[in-house]
Order: structure tokens, then C-alpha cells, then sequence
């Protein structure tokens, strides 16, 4: 059978009011100190953190203030090889290689027949020829013709062919004028 | 107000003057140092990074440049200023021409110097010779030693003869230096294998001549006493 507990409290209950307000702001002085000494932890870690950042900055710095001068001191060498790179990039474009026009003048020497005879032969900047040539007969006219404008006989190399003129002299020779538009 | 009055106030209102002065305290050193410091420690961050790879790109660069051979590079500028040179040259591109034409079988009827740009300037070369050699003529003068490229032809001849007079518009290229060949930071180019190859030919093309240097005795010359 369970003993009947009797308390009786005798304390005045002003008193029981202060314990009860002290262990509160015992509580809370706990946590403000904490509080504080966490924010001084916290406050010491970044300066002591920004102090180590500054010191490896300024020692990088000087690292490069040397190395800069180094390179400095090797400037020659840089010039050097800036403009051999600069040059070797335009000689890259042309050297060994054809122009248009000697490419146009080529292609014509290959595929005329050596029965046509060219009197005079001017080929511009865009490699358009203008050509001036004896033929004895037709049938060279014709294949000539033919040739120059089959995409397949001209290489792709001729644009068109326009005949300015077409003469027969005496000497039973036609004399022609063609202007060839290149592609 | 007393100091006895003021711990009695103190005492009455101790539970929230307290945390008030701490969260006080906690929110100047929140706001004056820990924010301030961790914002500059985050932002540096980045910039500690940056200079690192800057500190690392010049180290590399310096070794590079270092280990590059003077020699080598002076020859090489040689060989592409040989080629592609920084003014126009006159003499040195005539004498070219001169030699490519007769080397080809042609003889140069005139030679005019035309249209001068800041890069370029064309060269009307006349020249009679044998038909069949043109195209070795135009081959010629495109890989001569020096960056010539064809600009115009005209051709004629008369009729029966075998022989022409043409008319080749030279277009000579060149160009000043640069004025700039880059900084402390920039880059440094690399030559590729296409490069060294190209070097290679420019090499066999120009060969320099290893300049024999003549020894001048600059000491005093004569008798030391003339009246001797």
C-alpha cells in the first residue's frame, strides 16, 4: 500500500519567486556568454583568415613583380617570335601558292591546241581573260567553244564565254575575240 | 541617478537588460567585423585565384621564353624578313626579279614601279621571251625568295613567232613592323610543326650567308717615330 507523502512548504513565497527568477537569468547569462564568446571566435577567425589572405596576395604579388621581370628582361626573344609568327601567317596564304591569274593562264596553255594561234591575251586582277586568237579552221573554233564552256573540260575555272568578234580574212584564217569570265 | 539607484534598476530588469546588451554586442561585431571581414575574405578569394594563375602563366611563360635560343630566333626573323620584309626594298627585289626573269629564259624589255600602298606596291615588268617558257616565268616569280604575287598579264605576240612580249603586273608584298609585340601578360605564341616546316623551306630557300667577319687591326699603325 503506498505511504500517503505530506510536503508542506514553509517558505515564504517571495522567496520561491527569487529562485525561480535566478535560475532564469542564470540560464541566461549562460547562453549570452556563450553568445559573446562565440561572436569574439567568430570576429578573431576572420581577421586572423583576412591577415593570412593578405600575407599570400602580397607574396604572390612579388612573385609576379620578379617573374614580370624576368619576362621583361626576355622582351627580345618575345618580340621575336611575335613578328615570326605575324609574318609566317601571311606567307602562309601565298607562298607556293598559284595566283588566280597564273592559275587562269595555265589552265588556258593547257587546253588551247597548239593550232590556235593567240595574238594577244590580257587577264585582270579577277582573272578575267580577254584573248585575241588566229584559228585555221572551224572545227578547232568549235571545240574551243566547247571546251571553255563545259563545266566539266573548263574545271569549274570559267564563269562564261562571250565571243566579241569572229572574223574571216583573206587568208581564209578566222580571227576571234573572246572574253572569258572566270569563276 | 545614483549608483544604488542604478543596480536596483539593474536588479528589477536584469532579465532583459542582459540579453539586450548582448545581442547588442553580438550585432556590432556581427555588422564591424565578422560580415565585413568574411565578405572581403570571399571577395579576395577570387582575386588570390586570379593572381595565382597569373603568377603561374608568367612563371611558365618566363621558362619558355628562357628556354628559346637567341641564335635560333635571329635566323629565323632573318628567313621571314627575307621573305616578307618590313619596307619595300627596291634593290633587293629588283636584283630578284632580274635573276627569276633570266633564269627563266626572258629578257626584261622595262621595269616600272607603280602603285605604292602601305602594304604593297606593284611592279610592271615587260619582258620578251620564248611563248612556251611563260609558265615557268609565272611559276618562277611566285616562289621567288620574296612574297610576289601575279596581279595582271597581258600577252601578245605576232603571228607565226614563237617568241611573246608580256606585260606582268607585280603585286610585292610587305609590311612595317608592328609597333607592338606584346605584353607582360599576353600570350606567347607557339610555333607549330606546319611552322617550323614552313621555316624549313624558307631556310632552303634563303640561306644566310654566314657572314665572315674581316679582322681590322684598329691599333696604331706606322712607325711609333716617324723622324726615326
Amino acid at each position: 500500500m503506498e505511504k500517503n507523502k505530506i510536503t508542506v512548504n514553509l517558505l515564504p513565497p517571495e522567496f520561491l519567486t527569487d529562485e525561480l527568477k535566478r535560475a532564469k537569468f542564470f540560464k541566461i547569462q549562460k547562453v549570452g556568454i556563450g553568445v559573446i564568446l562565440l561572436m569574439i571566435f567568430l570576429s578573431s577567425l576572420t581577421v586572423a583568415l583576412r591577415i593570412l589572405q593578405s600575407q599570400s596576395i602580397s607574396r604572390i604579388q612579388d612573385r609576379i613583380t620578379t617573374v614580370e621581370q624576368k619576362v621583361l628582361n626576355l622582351k627580345d626573344k618575345q618580340a621575336s617570335l611575335v613578328l615570326i609568327k605575324n609574318r609566317l601567317t601571311t606567307i602562309n596564304q601565298y607562298l607556293g601558292k598559284e595566283s588566280k591569274q597564273s592559275e587562269i593562264y595555265s589552265f588556258l596553255d593547257n587546253i588551247l591546241p597548239a593550232s590556235i594561234s593567240i595574238t594577244s591575251m590580257s587577264i585582270d586582277k579577277l582573272g578575267n581573260v580577254v584573248m585575241v586568237a588566229t584559228i585555221g579552221d572551224t572545227e578547232t573554233l568549235d571545240n574551243i567553244i566547247t571546251t571553255l564552256t563545259n563545266k566539266e573540260t573548263n574545271e569549274g575555272k570559267i564563269r562564261s564565254v562571250s565571243i566579241e568578234s569572229l572574223n574571216r580574212g583573206r587568208d581564209s584564217l578566222y580571227r576571234l575575240s573572246l572574253k572569258l569570265e572566270s569563276q | 541617478m545614483k549608483k544604488e539607484d542604478l543596480l536596483k534598476f539593474y536588479a528589477q530588469y536584469k532579465l532583459f537588460i542582459f540579453p539586450l546588451v548582448v545581442g547588442i554586442s553580438s550585432l556590432i561585431l556581427i555588422v564591424f567585423v565578422i560580415l565585413p571581414q568574411t565578405i572581403k575574405l570571399v571577395t579576395n578569394q577570387g582575386a588570390e585565384e586570379e593572381l595565382f594563375n597569373k603568377s603561374q602563366f608568367l612563371e611558365v611563360k618566363a621558362q619558355d621564353l628562357d628556354n628559346l635560343d637567341q641564335e635560333d630566333l635571329s635566323r629565323k626573323v632573318q628567313y621571314v624578313l627575307g621573305v616578307y620584309p618590313a619596307d619595300k626594298d627596291f634593290g633587293n627585289i629588283v636584283g630578284i626579279i632580274q635573276s627569276v626573269t633570266s633564269g627563266a629564259g626572258f629578257n626584261i624589255v622595262a621595269l616600272n614601279i607603280g602603285d605604292q600602298n602601305a602594304q604593297n606596291y606593284i611592279i610592271t615588268l615587260q619582258v620578251s621571251g620564248p611563248r612556251t617558257l611563260l609558265p615557268l616565268l609565272l611559276s618562277t616569280v611566285e616562289k621567288a625568295p620574296r612574297l610576289i604575287r601575279l596581279d595582271s598579264l597581258e600577252i601578245s605576240s605576232t603571228s607565226g613567232s614563237q617568241g611573246i612580249e608580256a606585260s606582268l603586273g607585280l603585286n610585292i608584298l610587305y609590311s612595317p613592323a608592328p609597333t607592338t609585340f606584346g605584353t607582360v601578360d599576353s600570350p606567347l605564341p607557339t610555333l607549330s610543326s606546319e611552322d617550323e616546316e614552313l621555316l624549313t623551306t624558307l631556310a632552303s630557300q634563303n640561306p644566310i650567308s654566314e657572314g665572315v667577319e674581316e679582322v681590322v687591326d684598329s691599333g696604331p699603325r706606322g712607325k711609333a717615330n716617324p723622324f726615326e
